[in-house]
């Protein structure tokens, strides 16, 4: 049984670790390769923050919201093994700030001690009148990508560095399942028009006082067009852009303005720091994550293919709720095909 | 007396806070720092800095509010502005958890600190051990940087500091008309205060810059307080030890304790391990006295005895020891004149 997985990002990675975790002991013939353009630290997941937090409203996607409850807590879990800091987990805290009372986001129960803001700490932020304090996590791509790597090379998978035109080109040779992990690039493997670019922008600071996220919202401009200020192990991420519809990774001048502008007025003692780096991004941004399952022919042989693509902004936030979507997913093609008598183990 | 030479002993927190209080409220007045230790060898470097306040047997609680109000809305203004990172401010979220819970659930400070709250069960999970705590956000000075900004503002306003040891306050009665002992520690020999003693306090610094909160247990034995660079793992209260030399046993009972409320400790890199005597008293000595002798006269005003809760009321016996000095000038003053007539 072999299994092909196109994308090697976060939501790639889990979903091999997730599927070779659950099956390899099941089904002794299982092989799984991960095909991918990027590898860390050059995936879109590297360049995010890595602040486990969903977007403001899930728009009435209740599952979005239980895939996201699954990895806080699986993160959660994780938090005080000896893997935590390998893994680049770690607990943080924070602000979210905005010009107007707002309803409390669906994800005010996973995260911890959520509350709203006193207004003494809204004194802190002149011109923000309302918001929310709570405990996340954070997850650093530049660490937690590795992780996955190690873990899954430990186990066993290949990786091959190439840019997969078709499902085709991975499917022949024996491939029963293609798992589909592209990101951005999805729609080159097939057609999607609700698939675009959410362009991010943001600049790498040393700021190590900062212990606290800060994000700001502006309801008008949309999510992640307001400052935010993200403090990593590292070094600290300011941004605050999102470009629907706009696909360069070209640092854009302007936006770099706007972000540096904006961060410093939400925290002047900004204005002194040491600026280590830039990056530009696409969030491959969907009005719903894909998760499903799709037969194709493959020659004259009928494939499936597993779909996890389209977690705009919230990949990091939402990918092991969604790698055992995929791994579920899977474990039904196998019944299907008579590899296994039922689905194993308990699950949520 | 058209500028009074006033004396301040003692390069800490408390010295060098108090002398800055004394040249913004008396402008006129020309100030000399005197110690036989800067930054970074004072005992207030070897402290965390953070803002969560010891409590005084023997001081009205009323005063002790007063002068954590005062240290907290000053250094939250800083914390706000553009030398926060300069000054080494910083805000830090995080922990206060009890095995037992505790006989006051709500300390005296609980309002002044920000978002005071009891722990959820969601938030306890993390600490097995522990049945009860409290979360709430407050400051930090991290030192050297808070010491060397107030050293740097004291410059700023024509205030000298001198490199010496000060044997005997009488010394320095016919150069300076007033001194203010701010010399912790050292009070006890410089005035023979034997209601000072020492609490010697070892405590790790460690590079964990994925530590973002801090933790301490409610018995103020154990605590990870994150700065700036370094994350400061502790401690220890031992009464009455003068030592000042690390011992390698306490460092790696302190490093166990702190890595069994935060296990990710194991991972700290760099361990510098350093030793701090807190200048320890029933009550903090803020308080004016007139030395006599062979019919001189010098004026004095004491402030010491801080013990665990220097950094948390600084500012505010800062405050206070200011103004005591403007009773000492307008004494001076007072006599001067009567001199004239």
């Amino acid at each position: 049984m072999r299994v092909a997985v196109i994308g090697a990002g976060v939501i790639g990675l889990s979903s091999a670790l997730c599927i070779h975790e659950q099956f390899h002991s099941l089904v002794p013939s299982l092989e799984l390769e991960i095909y991918a353009d990027h590898f860390t630290p050059h995936t879109t997941s590297d360049g995010a923050a890595g602040l486990w937090q969903p977007y403001l409203s899930d728009h009435g996607n209740l599952q979005e919201t239980l895939w996201n409850k699954e990895t806080f807590d699986y993160l959660l879990g994780h938090l005080h093994s000896p893997a935590a800091k390998e893994m680049g987990l770690f607990l943080i805290s924070g602000y979210n700030l905005f010009t107007e009372p707002v309803p409390d986001p669906s994800w005010k129960n996973i995260v911890l001690g959520f509350r709203n803001l006193t207004p003494k700490e809204l004194e802190l932020f002149p011109g923000y009148s309302y918001g929310w304090f709570n405990t996340a996590l954070m997850l650093e791509g530049r660490s937690y990508l590795p992780w996955l790597t190690n873990r899954l090379t430990q186990r066993g998978v290949k990786f091959f560095h190439k840019k997969v035109e078709s499902f085709q080109e991975v499917s022949g040779d024996g491939v029963d399942v293609v798992l589909n992990c592209s990101g951005m690039r999805s729609g080159d493997l097939q057609p999607d028009p609700e698939l675009q670019p959410g362009r991010g922008q943001i600049i790498k600071v040393l700021a190590p006082w900062v212990k606290h996220f800060i994000i700001t919202h502006d309801l008008k401009s949309g999510i992640y067009n307001s400052p935010y200020i993200i403090p990593g192990s590292e070094f600290t991420v300011l941004g605050g852009i999102y470009q629907h519809g706009n696909w360069s990774e070209e640092i854009s001048a302007k936006d770099h303005k706007s972000i540096w502008d904006s961060c410093c007025r939400l925290l002047p003692p900004l204005q002194k720091v040491k600026i280590v780096g830039k990056w530009s991004g696409l969030r491959p941004a969907r009005p719903s994550v894909r998760l499903e399952r799709e037969s194709i022919r493959l020659g004259n042989l009928q494939g499936e293919v597993i779909h996890n693509y389209g977690h705009g902004g919230f990949g990091i936030t939402i990918h092991w709720g969604c790698a055992m979507a995929a791994a579920r997913l899977f474990g039904s093609i196998l019944q299907e095909r008579k590899h296994l008598a039922s689905p194993p183990g308990p699950r949520l | 007396m058209a500028s009074p030479k006033v004396a301040v002993v003692g390069a800490g927190v408390i010295g060098l806070s108090t002398a800055l209080c004394i040249t913004e409220t008396y402008p006129s007045c020309s100030v000399t720092v005197l110690s036989d230790q800067f930054s970074p060898n004072t005992t207030s470097d070897v402290a965390a800095g953070m803002l969560i306040p010891h409590t005084y047997p023997d001081t009205p609680i009323d005063r002790q509010r007063q002068w954590f109000r005062e240290t907290f809305t000053y250094l939250f203004a800083i914390s706000n502005s553009h030398e926060a990172a300069e000054a080494g401010i910083h805000l830090v979220s995080g922990w206060q958890v009890f095995k037992s819970t505790p006989k006051e659930e709500l300390p005296f400070w609980s309002d002044i600190v920000l978002g005071f709250r009891p722990m959820s069960e969601a938030e306890l999970q993390k600490f097995p051990q522990h049945s009860f705590g409290q979360a709430f956000t407050t400051l930090k000075c991290d030192c050297p940087p808070y010491l060397l900004w107030l050293e740097k503002r004291l410059k700023a306003t024509g205030t000298q500091m001198c490199t010496r040891k000060v044997a005997d306050l009488w010394e320095l009665h016919s150069e300076y008309d007033i001194v203010v002992n701010c010399a912790g520690m050292g009070a006890q020999q410089l005035v023979g205060d034997k209601q000072l003693f020492p609490v010697r306090g070892q405590v790790l610094k460690v590079h964990a810059p994925w530590v973002k909160h801090f933790i301490r247990d409610g018995d103020g034995l154990t605590y990870i307080y994150p700065g700036i660079h370094r994350v400061t793992l502790g401690g220890t209260r031992e009464k009455g030890s003068w030592s000042l030399s690390p011992d390698p046993g306490t460092t790696r009972d302190i490093f166990d304790r702190c890595c069994s409320l935060e296990p990710s400790l194991q991972g700290a890199q760099d361990i510098e391990v350093k030793v701090g005597l807190r200048p320890s008293r029933q009550c903090v000595r803020v308080q004016r006295e007139v030395l006599s002798h062979g019919g001189v006269k010098l004026p004095v005003v004491h402030n010491y005895g801080h013990g665990a809760g220097g950094f948390s009321v600084h500012r505010g016996t800062a405050n206070e020891a200011a103004h005591l000095v403007g009773e000492c000038i307008s004494a001076l003053q007072g006599s001067s004149s009567r001199a004239k007539l």
